[in-house]
């Protein structure tokens, strides 16, 4: 449990690429789930005797399932456009952590196993035996890769990254190399519903004390409830939402707007996680089995609508891969999206005029929002081109006076990345964390010099707890990071239906 | 570098540095702790924060979320931070096992 010693670099006016420095991040790498871990997961405990062949198969059988996964490795012509895109280039300035530098560790790799050039004179074309030192390499830097697909805006093949992180690191599982953090949560949410490994009587008394909260603060019965028979409304949240600050503050503001609008809905106990950790380590396997208890939930509590709280990459596994892996959605209602993010409903209340703001409540905040990878990158919103950025703001807006973006090159589609997505999230790598998120704190300096903004909206539990981490590095208070729905909350209008 | 009181009774504790066992924790064992974290001596204030968590905890036999620890005991939430830094802080020194990665990635920021 050594601590990583911990240096964020000092703020600059205008983001500037770094001076490399070999190997600076060649420490930083995750602690190793356990055996028992691994095998949860039906993957081999340990390293495998036969790893080497092992790996080759493994990319070799995703190779054959995936074809971007091949034309991604293919297509790269080494134009550079990407190596400064990089939320941890640009904060350790660590060459592998170009992310052609970082591709190219399994394009090596491919070239000399599947390529012809490559099987013959392989020095020539930049083809590598697979060995035990790449495979270091691979475990390192796989890991200093948040998967937040920025690097893909900018590259003209329009290669994804993130595929290829994810073909890492699902080879790597493979073989024995799981990370702890990542393959321990994935193992208890298979167990008991949600990440945070919290049962169902846990989880009623936690509500149960929300109720009592909201009760003492507005004097109206705003209900949280657990497993309600004949709801319209599954919601689905991160379960971050359950447990810490400033989470919860967005699952009061949830639980207002449904008050507010009288929409009968219902947590479940049997899926109380929208996170999908399967995504991280690029496993259709796991992240199909953590979906399937939400549609169990759904079915079995007779739900018309299911709704995903403020979590980024449930938001993309929801948008782009539910259809597939738990779908079709038949017997949900078809006049809402289908699945629907809670901005969406939110924001066609607003439209509809069925929730009012006293925008006034929020005036001590200056406000910005923090566009969140997965739903940027990954996910749309509304049924409108650019809809994911357009929505939280509008509902920003109307529950807001003061809002100000930030520098356009570092929002919506451009967004940096908090610094601790993709199942980095956790202290061993807080030095890479911190440095990752230099970008994002140089945007966030600019409009706190120029506006007074104090408060840094998110629609993202990682967003949020990572912000909340790496805001003092950088000499901001860790209370500016906070929810869309907490401003939401803060500032609706109740009274009725209670 | 693991703190002092970790190194010295390596058997107390999981690899996270968090006491393995509830029942194992003592008051002068959270004294140590906390002086290993650079808050101590424990005030009143302190004390008033790990019982509410012990309690929680011995009652539900799970992470006990913050917010609702410091809903009952009547304690203003940012008193954990000012008292003890992080919440994680916290928990090393009431003695709580190990809460499993997320809770720990939650408390260790917030």
């Amino acid at each position: 449990m050594a601590a990583p010693d911990v240096l964020a670099p000092a703020l600059k006016q205008y983001p500037v690429i770094p001076i490399l420095q070999r190997g600076a991040m060649a420490a930083s790498k995750p602690y190793a789930a356990s055996d028992k871990m691994n095998e949860a997961l039906g993957f081999p405990g340990k390293l495998v005797d036969d790893w080497q062949a092992k790996a080759i198969g493994k990319m070799g059988e995703l190779l054959g399932k995936y074809r971007s996964f091949k034309v991604y490795l293919d297509a790269c012509v080494h134009c550079g456009a990407c190596t400064d895109k990089c939320h941890y280039f640009l904060g350790t300035g660590d060459p592998k952590n170009m992310p052609v530098a970082r591709q190219d560790l399994v394009r090596k790799v491919y070239r000399r196993y599947f390529t012809l050039a490559g099987k013959v004179f392989p020095k020539l074309v930049g083809a590598e035996d697979l060995t035990e030192s790449v495979l270091d390499d691979w475990y390192k830097y796989f890991n200093q890769c948040s998967e937040c697909r920025r690097c893909s805006v900018y590259c003209p093949y329009g290669i994804d990254t993130a595929e290829i992180t994810m073909a890492a690191k699902e080879i790597m599982d493979s073989i024995g190399m799981g990370q702890k953090y990542t393959n321990e949560i994935i193992g208890k949410v298979h167990k008991l519903g949600n990440n945070l490994g919290l049962p169902g009587p846990a989880l009623r008394n936690t509500l149960e004390t929300m109720e009592e909260e909201v009760k003492e603060d507005t004097g109206l019965d705003v209900r949280f409830p657990v497993d309600e028979q004949g709801a319209e409304v599954l919601v689905v949240v991160p379960s971050a939402d359950f447990f810490a600050e400033p989470h919860v503050y967005s699952l009061i503001g949830y639980a207002k707007v449904f008050h507010a609008a009288g929409i009968r809905w219902t947590f479940s106990s049997h899926a109380s996680e929208a996170g999908n950790f399967g995504l991280f380590i690029g496993n259709y396997e796991q992240m199909r089995k953590i979906a399937v208890r939400v549609r169990e939930a759904a079915l079995e509590l007779g739900v018309k609508r299911i709704v995903v709280g403020e979590c980024g990459h449930a938001w993309r596994v929801a948008y782009s891969f539910w259809n597939t892996l738990i779908g079709p959605f038949d017997w949900l209602d078809a006049r809402y999206p289908v699945p629907q993010h809670i901005c969406e409903l939110t924001y066609d209340l607003i439209r509809r005029g069925a929730i009012q703001f006293d925008r006034e409540k929020n005036d001590h905040r200056v406000v910005t929002f923090h566009d969140s990878c997965n739903v940027a990158r990954g996910s749309g919103m509304g049924g409108i081109p650019g809809g994911q950025f357009i929505l939280p703001r509008e509902i920003i807006r109307a529950a807001c006076n003061h809002f100000h973006d930030m520098a356009p090159e570092t929002i919506r589609q451009h967004t940096f990345c908090c610094g601790g997505g993709g199942g980095l999230l956790t202290d061993e790598l807080l030095d890479l964390r911190v440095k990752g998120a230099l970008p994002r704190m140089e945007a966030l300096k600019q409009v706190v010099d120029a506006y007074g903004v104090n408060f840094m909206a998110a629609i993202c539990a990682i967003c949020k707890a990572q912000f909340s981490k790496v805001l003092p590095y950088y000499k901001f208070d860790m209370e500016m990071i906070g929810g869309v729905h907490q401003l939401v909350g803060d500032a609706i209008r109740l009274g009725r239906n209670d | 570098m693991p703190p002092a009181t970790v190194i010295s009774t390596p058997e107390l504790f999981d690899e996270d540095g968090l006491v393995r066992d509830f029942t194992s924790w003592s008051e002068s064992l959270a004294e140590t702790l906390a002086q290993d974290a650079g808050i101590g001596p424990l005030t009143e204030a302190h004390w008033k924060i790990i019982r509410a968590m012990r309690e929680h905890y011995a009652k539900l036999g799970v992470a006990p979320a913050m917010h609702r620890v410091c809903y009952d005991a009547r304690i203003e939430r940012h008193q954990v931070n000012e008292l003890f830094g992080y919440c994680l802080v916290a928990w090393r020194v009431a003695g709580l096992p190990n809460p499993g990665e997320e809770a720990k990635s939650y408390l260790s920021s917030m």
